[in-house]
């Protein structure tokens, strides 16, 4: 029975992990395909390895220099709400603030507003501010977008810590801030990784507001350098498929290194005993 | 090392005082312990001291200075904590040497510092652990470490031995007695355990809702206990009270309680309080087993080793007794006690009756 449960248990796995993992699998190896191989009906499921798609998503649509936007726009977001988040955080978790759940739940509400709803607005304010098509004009709606977010993961975080663990830091002669950035952050040091992580996607894959804001290719992040690859006429799949293979390795790299860092973070939590 | 003092100290909580106008001094390089049951204000007066809460009204003075507006950094006071509260990410040595990074001391001063206190209290062999990976009692030296690598102008601790096992506390006492011996340091020690006090400190500060109920030497608040607070709370087993009465018999005031009559001679200072309804409290060592006229009925007894505590039953009320190792009667056997006069303590509307004898 045990086994048969363990077989199940294994099956079901697979399948979502197969559900899950299709498209990206599917894109990489038409990434790997020729051109030929690519319209070949019926489709061939093992690519000839070819990388002349690679090279023309590189070379020719320029594909680095939207990943450069990408990594400044995304880069810089997730430092700002990091730190707005780590500040925010540490206040609501341990201040005697009044209304605090109020302030939780407004911040929670924020998050819930539909992107389409504020972007008439951002626009203007952004169009007044001059910075449209610029990386400022991105990063600040991103770190908006995904304040919440962070405060209330740091919030949960700061608040499992021993308050007793502050006091001692306190008498041993730490100012408020260093008892926050030499105690605070270090054992909240998964909590805070798993923010930037989160961010970091976000802000890597958002779609609509880089749509809107960036205009101007100068400007343009990944994703809307990537769609905007087909013409009127043509949808060169081929390169379309290998840029999306490069801008996804970043972020799966970022997730595997940080992931061994919030387990040995977790791991380090044991602090009463 | 410095003095501390302590003026009309008052913190209240939501409009209800947990420290109300508390004062006491605590000389230079004396022992000083806060003791009380829980939730008498003792840890409170700790954390005020400390400057990791603000109090409503009073002064606390270290050595000769206001440190009310100050920082706890700024007050040069060490504390050790109920959880030791040791940084979990730094290593022994790294929390040893926080306070001295902290403060910018110079790197081969912290090296020197931090082996001299690992030294003293010999876990030199740990200085690279993590905290997780060393044993209750050895994070509560490193607790201790971290507190004397500083060489502060006064130690604090809160409850340090509450979280080791029996075994370990009484070593630890015997440790913590002997290092202050060493340093000579100023301390305030906050307990509820009335054995760490009593084996501890040189001074006892004796709190209860937040007020203090006597201030002593151990031995005072054993031997002289100024309420009835006290009596109850020091000693183990308690003391023995019992609803009395004084009257004037020919040889002088006798005391009646429970079966017994005390005579305590000729007493001018017990004249006030003839024909009064007086509380007498009579240690447990005070009550002589064999011999007397109070008759008592032996309900249980417990045999400790060197002695055995009885528990006995006199007229309406419970007596407990000690008596010697050799002592050997069954249950619900007859016993006959009496009291020596000296040791008799006389509380009158909760205070301690002076002058008696």
């Amino acid at each position: 029975m045990r086994g048969l449960h363990r077989l199940g248990f294994l099956l079901l796995v697979l399948a979502i992990l197969a559900a899950s993992l299709f498209p990206f699998l599917w894109f990489v190896l038409t990434s790997l395909k020729t051109q030929v191989e690519v319209t070949a009906i019926p489709p061939r499921l093992v690519p000839s390895g070819s990388l002349a798609f690679y090279r023309a998503a590189l070379q020719e649509y320029n594909l680095l220099h939207f990943m450069k936007n990408s990594v400044i726009v995304a880069g810089f977001s997730t430092l700002g709400t990091l730190f707005l988040s780590l500040f925010a955080g540490y206040a609501l978790a341990r201040l005697r603030i009044r209304h605090k759940p109020l302030i939780m739940g407004s911040l929670l509400l924020v998050s819930m507003f539909p992107q389409i709803s504020i972007a008439g607005p951002v626009w203007r304010i952004l169009d007044q501010l001059g910075w449209l098509n610029t990386y400022q004009g991105l990063i600040v709606p991103y770190i908006t977008l995904t304040l919440p977010l962070g405060v209330w993961i740091m919030t949960g975080f700061f608040r499992e810590l021993p308050r007793e663990l502050e006091d001692a830091a306190r008498v041993d002669g730490c100012s408020h801030l260093q008892t926050l950035f030499k105690i605070i952050v270090p054992l909240a040091a998964p909590g805070v990784f798993t923010a930037a992580i989160l961010v970091f996607i976000y802000a890597w894959n958002e779609f609509f507001f880089a749509l809107l804001i960036m205009t101007q290719q100068p400007y343009q992040t990944l994703p809307v350098g990537i769609a905007l690859f087909q013409g009127q006429y043509t949808i060169p799949w081929g390169e379309i498929a290998a840029a999306s293979t490069m801008a996804t390795v970043p972020l799966v790299l970022l997730v595997l290194l940080f992931q061994r860092r919030i387990v040995r973070g977790l791991s380090a939590g044991a602090i009463k005993g | 090392m410095a003095e501390l003092r302590i003026e009309n100290l008052t913190k209240r909580y939501g409009g209800s005082a947990v420290v109300d106008r508390v004062c006491f001094t605590v000389a230079e390089g004396e022992f000083c312990i806060l003791l009380g049951p829980s939730g008498c204000g003792k840890s409170t007066i700790l954390r005020l001291v400390a400057g990791l809460e603000r109090q409503e009204e009073g002064a606390i003075f270290i050595g000769g200075t206001e440190v009310s507006g100050l920082n706890p950094r700024d007050r040069d006071v060490a504390m050790v904590f109920q959880s030791y509260a040791l940084y979990p990410h730094l290593s022994v040595y790294e929390n040893i040497a926080f306070p001295l990074r902290i403060r910018k001391t110079p790197r081969r001063e912290i090296d020197r510092q931090v082996r001299q206190a690992a030294d003293l209290l010999a876990i030199g062999e740990l200085l690279d652990r993590r905290p997780r990976e060393i044993s209750g009692g050895q994070r509560q030296r490193v607790a201790i470490g971290r507190a004397i690598v500083r060489n502060p102008r006064l130690f604090l601790f809160d409850e340090p031995l509450s979280n080791l096992d029996a075994k370990l506390r009484g070593a630890m006492r015997v440790e913590l007695a002997g290092l202050h011996r060493r340093l000579g340091a100023t301390t305030l020690y906050v307990t509820h355990d009335q054995v760490e006090a009593m084996t501890l400190g040189q001074k006892i500060v004796l709190l209860d809702k937040g007020v203090i109920q006597q201030i002593g030497t151990p031995r005072d608040l054993y031997d002289r206990p100024a309420n009835l607070f006290t009596a109850s709370f020091i000693g183990v087993p308690p003391i023995n009270l019992f609803a009395g009465e004084l009257r004037q018999a020919a040889g002088g005031v006798v005391v009646h309680f429970s079966g017994f009559a005390v005579e305590m001679g000729e007493c001018p200072g017990l004249a006030p309080y003839l024909g009064q309804g007086v509380t007498v409290g009579i240690r447990p060592e005070a009550v002589r087993v064999g011999a007397g006229d109070a008759a008592a009925v032996l309900e249980h007894a417990e045999h400790m080793g060197s002695e055995v505590i009885l528990y006995a039953r006199v007229g309406e009320a419970r007596i407990i007794a000690r008596a010697g190792a050799d002592f050997r009667t069954d249950l619900g056997a007859p016993l006959r006690l009496s009291v020596d006069p000296q040791s008799l303590h006389l509380f009158w509307e909760g205070r301690r009756i002076e002058g008696k004898i």
